[in-house]
This record gives C-alpha cells, structure tokens and sequence, in this order.
C-alpha cells in the first residue's frame, strides 16, 4: 500500500506495509526523488498512536480548558450547519473565516475545503499571508517572474554553494548527500547562520552573523563584487534590468512609450541616445557615468551600487558581528566560482523584517555574477511539478466568489480583537496548528477566544483544537484515497486508502462532501475521490488508472533548467532588479540596509536575540507528539545558549529555564555550549503548545510584527531573555 | 573473512533514519533501538559527531560469554545472533557489551540486538539500515570488502579487547580511542557524549 508524506516537506511516496489490519512498517516508495527520513517511517507509529482522536468533539468548557464531549457526526454537522446559516444571516458569508494549512499538501484536502467556503453566499474571508515563505514570495516572485523553480538536481554540479540561513541537513536531509559530493569535488559549502548547525559542521566556511543582519551582508558582498569588477557585465545587460535608466522621481523606470510598461530606457554606446532595453544591435552600458546623462538619470545598476557602498566595512562589522574579511573571501569565492548556488531554502532569514530584501539581494549576488539558469548554478528556494506545470483543481469552484479584505495570519489577534476586516462569527482550521505556529501565541488564543464558532479538523488534540468550540477527527494517510502533485517534488503520488481510520474519523473530503450534501451544493463533492484525483492529473495527461498502477510518477525531465539560459518569465522577459511592487507598500524599489528593531543591536529590555530552528523530529508540529522521535531527539523543548551567556545567569546545562518577553513564555531546557553566538539564543520551532508535552511552542515570544514588507512573519527577529526555572 | 559495519562519520549528519528503520523494520516497540546514533562531541571546535552504531559482531563478544541462558551464538560468517526465545532480561549482555549494543525492551521485559538482518541477507537483500541511509554511509559485508567501503576507513578493532568488526571513515573530529567510552562509562577526555543509560 502507498501513500505520499504531505506535510511540508519533500513529499516521499511511501510504502506501508499491513499485517492483520494494522499499518507496520514503512519504507521508501520505489519512485522517489532522494532517500526518506525517519518522520516518514514513524506515520507508523502516528497512524496506530492511541491518542488519535476518534469521534467528534464538542467543548463543555471555556477554550483552552480541554474540556470536550465526544458527539455523534449528525450532531456535530448540525452545529456546522447552524452555525454556517446563522453567520451568513447575521453578517454575511465574509464573515466566516478558514484558514488552510501546511500540514498536508495532498491535493483533496485543503482544496476540498477552499472549495467548500466558495459556494459558501459570495465566499468567506481566507486567512491571507504565506507565512512559510513570504519573504521569498515578496522578494524572487517579482524580481524573476516566478518562484520554486526547483535547482535539487543541478546540486551536483556545483562548486561553491551558500546555505544561507538555513539548514538543509535537516530541510533537505534525503538531497544532503549531493552537497557531500560537491565537496569530495573539490568544491565548497558556505554556510550563514548564528547557529553552527548540521549543515555548518559540513561546510568550509561558517559565517556566525547576528539574526536580522542578512540584508547588511548581503549588500556588503555585492558591494565586494561591483567594487572590484568581479559582476557578468554580459549577463546583467542580456537578461536583467540592471542598465535601464530610473526616471526622475525615482520610483519608476524610465519609459520610451508611456502606454507600453516595458519600454525601458537604455543608454546605446554606439548612438549616444537612449533607446528601448530590447531593440535590436544596441550596446547598452550599466552606468550612466561619463555620458551626457550623468546629471540627469541613474541606471539600476548605478542605484544598486550606491545602495550596496552603504554597507561599508564597518557598518558590516558592526551589523553582523563578524569580519569584513570573511565576508569578502565569500563574495570573491562565490563569484569566481564556476557554478555556484544559493540555497535559500526558504530559510529563516526571510523570517525577519526585512527578510524580503535580504532573499531579494541574494537574488541580487547571482544576477551580478550570472548564475542563473545553468547548469550547477541557481537559486534554491524549493518546488515541484506543480511549479513547472499547474496540477488540475480537483473542486468546481464557485465562480462569482467576490474579493474580500485581508485577515492577516501574523496579525490575526489584533484584527479579530477589532473587527478587522469584518466581524467574525465562525472561523474553521483545517490541516493546521494554528495557536502553536503562528507567532504572538497569546494574541492568536485571545483572536481564537473571541470567535463565538471555531472549529478545527485534525488527528490530534493540538493547541489550536483545545481553543475550539468543535474538533472533527480527520483520517490519516493509508487511511484515505489522495494524490500529491505539489511545488514540493517532481514526483506525482498516490495515496491509496487501505486501513480504516479509528473509530469515525472522516478525511476532509468526506467531511466536506458531507456537509455540502446538507448546505445544498448539488453534485460539487458527489463523486468518488478517484473522479477527482482523474482532474488534478489531466493537465499532466496521466490518468487514474495509470497512477493506480504505477503508484508514483516521475515527472523530471532532465533537460529541464530552472530559467534556462537566463530567460526569464517577467513583463519585459528579463530579471526586475527595480520592483516597483515594494514602492506600493512603501518600501524603496531597491533594497537598503535597514536594521530591524528588534534586532540585538536595539537590545534594551530583553538582551537575546532569538532564532526558531527546525528539527529532525517534526515539520512544523506534524510528528510532534510520537513518542519514538521524542526518544531519539528530545522530549522536551531546548533553548540552546551561549556558555557566557548561560553564565550571567546561573543556568547549567540541563536545567529548565523559561525564554520570555512582553509577548509571553516558553519553557524549555537548557543546552549551554558555543555553537551559538553570544547574545543570540537557539529556539525550536514545532513543539506543541503544552498539550501532550513538558513545555510550550516557541511562537509564545516570537515577533508578529505587522505590517512589513511582504508581511512578512518576523518570528527571527525577537528579542527575550532567558531566567532558571518555570 | 567474517561480517561487519563500515561507516562513514566524515558525511553522517544526524537525521538517524537508520536508527528508526531499523527499528522498525524489526517491528520493534517504539524507542526500543538496535542501532542507535550517538552524538559525540566534536574533538576540535564546537561541533559533533554522529556514529551510527549497532552490534559490531565482535570476534570474542562478551554478550555470548556472559549470557546465563546460552541465548547468543556466533555463526560461522561471524555474525553474532541471539534466540530471543530464550532471553530472560537479565541485562547482562548490556553491561559486558563495551558498546551496550543489545537493547532491552522494558514492557516485554527482554533484549534485542541486531543480527546484521540475517533474514534479509538470506533473501539476497541488503540489511534495511544500509539501504535507509540517505547518503549511502553504512556499508555492511565481509570485512575485507566493507574495509574498501570508505577512504581512508580504519578499523576499531583492537581499541577494545572483544574484537569489534567495524570500520569508521572519520577526520580529526573523532579519535578511534573514543570508541573504548563511547557510552561514556568512564571518563571521557576528548568529547563528551550526550548519553545513552
């Protein structure tokens, strides 16, 4: 039997073996991209675990307090239904909320869901905001076209490749061996993080920079390779829009024909005069300087590398709290490097205030240095066939769904606390842990406490499910049909259903077919999963059948390069180095150096800086709560501190401290060593939030810092200290 | 030549699917682990090592000799195995195993320790840590073979007196002597272990 680990993650197809009804052992699928991990193999453990919730649960207390009732389907659909009528009658459809999440990317699930709140009056209010990867979404998306164009095979090839502040050990454990094999090459890994973790213990060079400060060494190393002349002056004027001219106000490029928003304005060499980026036998140059221009315009490339100067040696020094030096022995390396890589990885870097700049100047380094769209060269962030070609929708979506205003994720408390947008009546949480991931835990519980309906569909009882009104019990994989076409692999899988779930837990499919049955909306969720897994695979031309017997397909095609050749799918089919959408939400086009204010170097009240790491235990809190992965790496949650820091405080290894500030509490224990930075503590993203657990989700403290560029969820750039004791 | 591991603590990076695929695969209770990845201390800089380890199917095991039942045997390929039917959870094989390489099952009461997957190798098939292991970093076979798994691999044997079969691929970050404490049962002088016991 197989079935496709969806969390997000690498999705791995799986095969499950079953002895007398009961899931035993897991292995790799025979079609997969890399090895699996052990999250994989412990869906044993999760799918058979005896706290897997079984029948519907009503709350009998207030939230938080845990105090449920088990209640039949029918019961527990009539609240639904209810609930659903009367918010639509009181306010309107936009007045109920639903939030989808990362916890299963197969394709029926969320998807039944968003179906399901279309037909819902003219739709509801969707949980807006990428809060995984949002920096990257505000920073590549509008400079390259599109993101998650996936570089995983091109690994190999490399010479010199950045992990910048990520860990792909961990991120990308099942690809880590292609990094191994860069360096039995000769070549080099480059590792940026306060933290000397896994994938810095295999690296040649460790950058220990502060938290918040990628932007500052970002800039500073593209001030290295401007200054001395190591940038692909060819790439930057074939494929990017460093030589067009800014125009006067300087928040537009300048354009030759005020109704076409790509004419772009170069400086011609051989005529002298400015023409259009793309006309035919022209010479543009990057710099205005010394044409008659020069008092007049700036080009891009000018304006980058004036931002870039800003950053000088010592600003660096002071910023990232490590040596000008090694910041240009990097920038030179990776520069001169024949094929070199970044690996942002959707890295917790961009988790800071300005971690769209910061993603947006390492995009930045490789336009510079043409490493885009080669072979060994690139920029990583993730993808999958879905990013290459669009998987089907599986649901008829209602198509008179009207926009509506914007409940922010990372602002969520504050917004329901307000009525902003609207007054929420009912909210639904879906394949999600919500009150433990989202930031400002306290905030999001008082947001979830308001909503008089909240109901939540899991396997478990989590955080968010204890501050709900009605939890419904949701089947596992093995235990429902699904298929994974997603931006995470190049594998197409199935998921067969082959065990019954415990007691009455339903997928989310069978939930929602259900309630559309009782809202009324016709044939929409009538037919079989098989009738919808045949539509997310037409536009791939497989059929059900085809997937039914090859469980799992291999969509790569091995010629395929991600923006092959420099080509890039943007307006003016180059790379945008001026993105005008930052000036919409107030931010310069081109990136500056700006130090975030909770950045250790604004220390006053709460002197450490704190940064989330991820585990090999879990993906966010999926996994959490397996007793053999807690065994293995820990039981409870550490914060790792600096030995001198520890030291100020009277903690000792091992002892249980609480991290706090003005936004909360997480109680962990204490690993004192100097892995970590001085001034700079190590938390753990993907506990659960006290439930099942000695100890609570990091998100207690961390910064939801609203609005920012992007929106941006800032949990890396926080500010706490650390006391002994609970 | 007999049996044994070779491993490679140069490239490991800690994600332990071994340790969990092996379990597993044995349909082991959860956290009851035959193969289990130590994380030692770095012996330069703040890092750590990773060794994946399990029964090391040593050429005078201590496990057969201190056994009061009679439980383990050594087959002719060197292979140390043991008849679970007849363990009666003494521990004892824990305490003389210089790596505590058998591990005891608290709710059944009783010791497991790694046969090298015998049962899988007389399918023709790899034990299931070798081919679990995301970056190819285990190898197991007749030691003249997995001796040349690795560059540079050395072997431990005659750091303990029991004859352990195990080559390990490692850099100035792991000393062999390191395996004589690995569970840190004596004092450690290079690296410290985040223990087992």
């Amino acid at each position: 039997m197989y079935g496709c680990c969806s969390p997000e993650c690498q999705h791995h197809s799986l095969k499950g073996y079953v002895r007398d009804g009961k899931l035993v052992k897991i292995e790799a699928g025979e079609v997969n991209e890399c090895g699996i991990c052990p999250r994989g193999i412990a869906r044993v453990e999760m799918v058979n675990s005896d706290a897997r919730l079984t029948m519907p649960l009503k709350a009998t207390g207030p939230k938080g307090s845990g105090q449920f009732e088990e209640i039949s389907w029918d019961e527990a659909f009539d609240l639904m239904e209810q609930h659903i009528n009367d918010a639509v009658e009181s306010d309107g459809s936009q007045s109920i909320a639903y939030t989808v999440g990362s916890g299963n990317f197969s394709n029926l699930s969320t998807n039944a869901w968003r179906a399901f709140f279309s037909w819902i009056g003219d739709g509801c209010t969707m949980l807006s905001d990428n809060t995984c990867c949002a920096g990257i979404d505000a920073g590549m998306t509008p400079m390259l076209g599109k993101r998650a164009q996936a570089t995983r095979d091109q690994f190999v090839h490399s010479n010199y490749v950045i992990f910048w502040g990520n860990n792909p050990a961990i991120t990308l454990g099942g690809y880590f061996e292609r990094f191994e094999e860069v360096v039995a090459n000769g070549g080099t890994l480059c590792t940026i993080d306060p933290y000397y973790s896994e994938s810095a213990e295999k690296s040649q060079e460790w950058l220990q920079i502060y938290p918040s400060s990628d932007l500052a060494l970002g800039l500073h190393m593209l001030n290295t390779i401007i200054t001395e002349d190591l940038y692909d002056q060819d790439y930057l004027i074939a494929h990017t829009t460093a030589p067009c001219i800014i125009d006067q106000t300087g928040n537009n490029l300048l354009l030759g024909d005020s109704n076409n928003s790509t004419s772009y304005q170069v400086y011609d060499r051989r005529t002298g005069q400015l023409v259009a980026h793309d006309a035919q036998d022209i010479d543009p140059t990057l710099s205005l300087k010394g044409t008659q221009y020069e008092n007049q315009y700036q080009t891009v490339f000018d304006a980058i590398a004036e931002r870039a100067a800003e950053v000088d040696d010592a600003t660096l020094e002071t910023e990232c709290g490590i040596s000008a030096e090694d910041a240009k022995r990097v920038a030179r390396d990776y520069a001169h490097a024949e094929h070199a890589m970044i690996i942002q990885n959707m890295g917790g870097y961009q988790r800071t205030e300005f971690g769209a700049w910061a993603t947006a100047v390492g995009i930045y380094l490789a336009l510079f240095t043409g490493n885009i769209g080669h072979v060994g060269d690139g920029v990583y962030d993730a993808g999958g066939i879905n990013n290459i070609q669009t998987a089907g929708s599986p649901f008829q979506t209602n198509p008179n769904v009207t926009q509506k205003g914007s409940l922010h994720r990372v602002h969520f408390g504050e917004q329901i606390e307000s009525d902003d947008p609207y007054k929420i009546n009912m909210m639904l949480i879906a394949c999600q842990n919500f009150a433990a991931q989202m930031p400002n835990t306290n905030m999001v519980k008082r947001g979830l406490e308001k909503i008089p309906f909240v109901v939540t569909v899991d396997m478990f009882m989590t955080a968010t499910a204890q501050y709900s009104d009605l939890v419904l019990p949701v089947a596992a994989v093995f235990e429902k049909e699904d298929v994974t076409a997603s931006s995470r692999s190049n594998i197409i899988s199935l998921s067969e259903a082959g065990l019954e779930p415990p007691g009455q837990a339903k997928s989310d499919f069978e939930i929602v077919k259900e309630l559309s049955k009782r809202m009324g909306f016709g044939d929409i969720f009538s037919d079989t999963p098989a009738h919808y897994i045949e539509n997310v695979l037409r536009p791939y031309n497989i059929s059900y059948d085809r997937l039914k017997g090859e469980k799992a397909i291999d969509m790569r095609d091995p010629n395929w390069l991600a923006f092959k050749g420099g080509n890039f799918p943007t307006a003016s089919g180059k790379a945008e180095l001026f993105v005008t959408r930052w000036e919409n939400q107030g931010f310069p086009p081109i990136p500056e150096y700006r130090r975030a204010e909770e950045s250790i170097l604004n220390a006053d009240k709460y002197p450490l800086a704190a940064v989330q790491r991820k585990t090999y235990r879990t993906i966010h809190t999926t996994f959490s709560q397996l007793e053999t992965l807690q065994k293995m790496f820990e039981d409870r949650p550490p914060a790792i501190i600096n030995t001198e820091d520890a030291q100020d405080r009277g903690i000792a290894n091992g002892d249980i401290v609480t991290v706090f500030n003005d936004r909360g509490e997480h109680v962990c224990r204490a690993k004192v060593n100097d892995r970590v930075k001085k001034g700079v503590i190590v938390l753990e993203n993907g506990w659960q939030d006290g439930v099942g657990i000695d100890g609570t989700s990091s998100s207690n403290v961390t910064n939801n810092a609203f609005p920012t560029l992007g929106t941006i969820h800032t949990c890396n750039s926080t500010l706490v200290d650390v006391r002994k004791g609970e | 030549m007999p049996v044994g591991f070779a491993i490679n603590t140069v490239n490991c990076f800690g994600c332990k699917t071994c340790q969990l695929a092996c379990e597993n695969t044995h349909l082991q209770n959860p956290g009851v682990f035959m193969r289990r990845v130590r994380e030692v201390n770095a012996t330069e800089g703040p890092g750590t090592v990773f060794v994946s380890m399990a029964c090391n199917h040593c050429d005078d095991p201590q496990c057969l000799k201190v056994c009061p039942v009679g439980a383990y045997t050594k087959l002719t390929d060197g292979t140390v195995v043991q008849d679970h039917e007849k363990c009666i959870g003494c521990k004892s094989c824990i305490m003389a195993c210089p790596f505590h390489a058998p591990t005891f099952d608290e709710s059944e009461g009783a010791t497991y320790k790694c046969d090298g997957c015998l049962d899988r190798r007389s399918a023709g098939l790899l034990p299931q840590c070798v081919i679990s292991c995301p970056g190819a970093n285990i190898q197991f076979g007749n030691l003249d073979e997995v001796a040349q798994a690795y560059d540079g691999a050395e072997s431990i044997h005659d750091t303990v007196a029991t004859g352990p079969n195990l080559y390990v691929k490692h850099n100035e970050n792991l000393d062999l002597d390191d395996f004589k404490h690995i569970d840190g049962r004596e004092t450690v002088d290079v690296g410290s272990v985040d223990g087992w016991l």
